[in-house]
Order: structure tokens, then sequence, then C-alpha cells
């Protein structure tokens, strides 16, 4: 069960949520999402040569690749506040007495959405850095997938608990947080931070980059 | 003005371009002839600012293009030699996409060149042929009247009418005093539209002279080929 992300038992709706839509189908779209538009924004279309087009016009490289950070991270938050704003809809309207709480609701879709900056700031980063359309659609899909597994098999026996600790994923535990445990200020700061960083490589190294367009 | 001095890159299989040198006044139409692969494109890169040199100097109006990129662009019009498309948009929407880019609000000189080369802009880019994009890269780098043109092989793809008249654009755009730098391996239309030429090959400047007397140049080699033949 606790492969499948159960670990405290379903006796509340948040548990419910958590442990069947958080722990499993939210991870799969976002994943998606980040890896497909970050390698879209920026090298399909330096693939195929129509970032020319964006280039050249009198707007600077850095305000290009800023623009289209904005969109990807745009992205993100919107999915994750959709996904905030309508389950506690649907919550409070099917549920009658729901024992979720609210704020900790909130607080666990924060986090989950910052994890996802996180990754799409590692999917944009190669982006913009490799070369080719699809060693960079390659290399995000497998380290998405090196950190979902290993989440996954730290998991599944406690001889494994210490590859939990090289993923990213680990940060992001909806049971705990759903019940207001866990570290919500230090990793949501720690995830902002990483974010921050990603990009910022990501947009430094473009800007100086090579390219044949 | 396009200034190049010294440019030099070198990529990792051998290939670039070397120690060129060559000036393009101000009203003046440059043709660049040179074989496939012998470091046409990589020269236009550098001063579209794709490419950082090796070592030398590209500079559009006396700016640098690598340091003033977004300014030298404000008086650039690109004609990409392999044009690419964004995903998914029709002719005018990707118009309106870059005059939004570069601020432009008058429309007049766009329909007016949609007219001229009989462009149909409400299909969708992804559906049209080779020439009809030709269409669209042309109209994107004329419509706002940049001071400086640079050109990668533009009449590929357009059939004879519209090349004519694409040529008859250069020269009325040579008449308003735009600098254009046009690359080519086609001389005839080089000879037409063109001052001066510049011949590369292998990523090194053979010759810059003007047409008048690289015509009478090659009138001389085909002199010889004929008597060379009736011997």
């Amino acid at each position: 069960m606790k492969v499948l992300g159960y670990t405290v038992g379903v006796t509340h709706i948040g548990d419910f949520l958590g442990g069947e839509f958080y722990s499993l189908l939210y991870l799969i779209i976002m994943s998606i999402y980040a890896i497909f538009v970050a390698t879209k924004l920026i090298a399909h279309m330096v693939d195929n040569g129509s970032m020319a087009y964006l280039l050249a016009t009198p707007v600077s490289r850095v305000k290009v690749v800023i623009t289209l950070a904005c969109v990807l991270i745009t992205g993100i938050l919107v999915i994750g506040f959709v996904s905030t704003v309508g389950d506690l809809l649907g919550v409070h309207w099917f549920v009658h007495h729901p024992s979720m709480n609210d704020t900790y609701f909130v607080q666990m879709n924060i986090v989950g959405a910052l994890l996802f900056c996180v990754v799409s700031g590692y999917c944009f980063l190669f982006s913009c850095l490799v070369s080719d359309e699809r060693t960079a659609l390659g290399l995000s899909t497998l380290l998405t997938i090196f950190f979902y597994g290993l989440h996954m098999v730290g998991d599944l026996s406690i001889k494994f608990d210490w590859m939990n600790h090289l993923s990213l994923f680990t940060v992001f535990d909806p049971q705990s947080l759903i019940h207001g445990h866990g570290h919500f200020v230090i990793d949501s700061i720690s995830l902002l931070v990483a974010t921050v960083i990603l990009f910022g490589v990501a947009i430094v190294g473009f800007r100086r980059r090579q390219l044949s367009l | 003005m396009i200034v190049l001095q010294g440019l030099t890159k070198e990529f990792a299989n051998g290939h670039g371009v070397f120690d060129l040198s060559f000036t393009v006044s101000d009203g003046e139409v440059f043709g660049y002839l040179g074989p496939n692969g012998a470091g046409k494109s990589t020269t236009i890169r550098h001063l579209m600012v794709f490419l950082r040199p090796d070592s030398g100097i590209a500079q559009i109006n006396n700016l640098g293009c690598w340091t003033h990129s977004a300014k030298v662009q404000e008086q650039l019009g690109y004609l990409p030699g392999e044009i690419a498309f964004l995903d998914g948009m029709s002719g005018l929407e990707f118009f309106n996409l870059l005059a939004g880019m570069r601020k432009l609000h008058s429309l007049v000189r766009r329909n007016e060149l949609i007219d001229r080369f009989e462009l149909d802009a409400k299909m969708l880019i992804r559906k049209m042929s080779k020439g009809m994009k030709q269409k669209v890269g042309i109209v994107a780098a004329f419509m706002y009247q940049p001071q400086v043109l640079i050109l990668d092989e533009p009449t590929s793809g357009l059939d004879p009418l519209m090349q004519q008249r694409f040529l008859e654009l250069i020269e009325e755009e040579k008449s308003r005093g735009t600098t254009i730098l046009m690359s080519s391996h086609m001389f005839p239309e080089v000879e037409r539209v063109c001052d001066r030429v510049g011949i590369i090959k292998d990523g090194k400047l053979l010759a810059v002279q003007d047409v008048k007397s690289l015509r009478q140049v090659q009138r001389k080699v085909f002199t010889v080929g004929i008597s060379d033949e009736r011997d």
C-alpha cells in the first residue's frame, strides 16, 4: 500500500484525495505537462529553426527566454490552482461533514505546485542547453522517471529507505501534508530556491549559447 | 552599414569562416555568392547574433552585433535560408505576432506586399507550399521597412514571375536607400540588382568585386571555353 501512496490508511476524505489523486494522478499530469511544455517551448523551436524569428526582433534573448519560462510556470500554477479550487468545491458540495482541514489542503497544493516548478525548472534547463529536441525530451523524462522510481522503491521496503533521500519527489508527501504534518515552510522555501536557481542557470545558459538557426 | 572585420569561427568539424572582412556601405546591395556549405549562412548567423565569433568583429550601423543585439535588430530585416515558422499559425497571425514584437502599427506596407506577391495570408502556414512559405518570409522581412536587410537565398522556391517581382522589390528598396546583404548561388539575379559581390569558398573570402568587373571576368572565361572546343 505504501508504494501506491497509502501511508496512513483511509479514514477521511483527505486521505482519499491525498492517496488517490495527489500521490499518483496529480504527479503524472504535472510531470507530463512540465516535460512536454518545457521541451516544446525552447528545444523544439531551436531544433526546427523557428526560434530565429523570435530572436530576429528587437526583443533581447533574455526577455524571450524569460517570457517562455513564465508561460511554463503559469501553466503549472494554473493546474495547481484549478485542482485546489476544484477539489475544495467538490469536497464541500458532495461530502457531508468533511473532516478535511482546508488550510492543510491548500498547503499541500502549494508544495505540490512548487515541486513541479522545480521539475519544470530542470526540464527547462535541458531544453535551453541541449542541442536537439529529442535529447532534451529524453533527459527530462529519464530524470523524472528516475526520481519517481527512487521514491517508489524507497517506499517499498525499509531497506531501501535511503533512496527516498535521493529523490526529489520525497519532498511532496501529500498524506502527511494534508494532516498538517511535514515541514511546509522549509519545504516550500527550499523548492522555491531550487526553482529560481534552475531557471536562472537556464536563462544565463541560453543567453550565452551558440545557436545554429 | 554592415562591417565584418577578421571574423573567424571554427566549428568542431574544421568547417567555419576564417578571417572574413568586408563592408557593405549605406544604400548598397551586396551579393554574397558561394557554393553550398561555403560559410554564407554562418556569416549571416553572426550578423543575426545567433553565433558569437571566436575572434573578429561583426557590426551593423556601428553597433557590435553580439553586445547590442536588441538594438541592432530594431533596424534589421531578416529572411532565413531555411524558413521555419511557429506551429499552428496562419500567415496573418504570424505577421501580427512579429508586428507586436516590433511595435509596428501601420499595416499599409504589409498589405501592399501581400497583394504584390499574391499571397493568401489567411491560410495556415503549415498547409502552404514551399514558394508560399517563402512569400510569407519575404513579407515578414520587408513589412516594417528596415534600414538593413539580410536575405539568405531569398528567391529559392519562388516561381520565375515571383522572382521577377522580388527583384523589382529589391530595386525599389535600393532606391529608398536600404542596405542589403543578399546571399545566393544564382549569378543572373545577383548581376541584376547588386552593386558589389563577395565570393566565399571553404570559409574564406576569395574576392570582393563590383558587378561590372565581375561580368567582364566572367565573359573572358566564357570566350576561352569556346575557343577550346573549336580546337
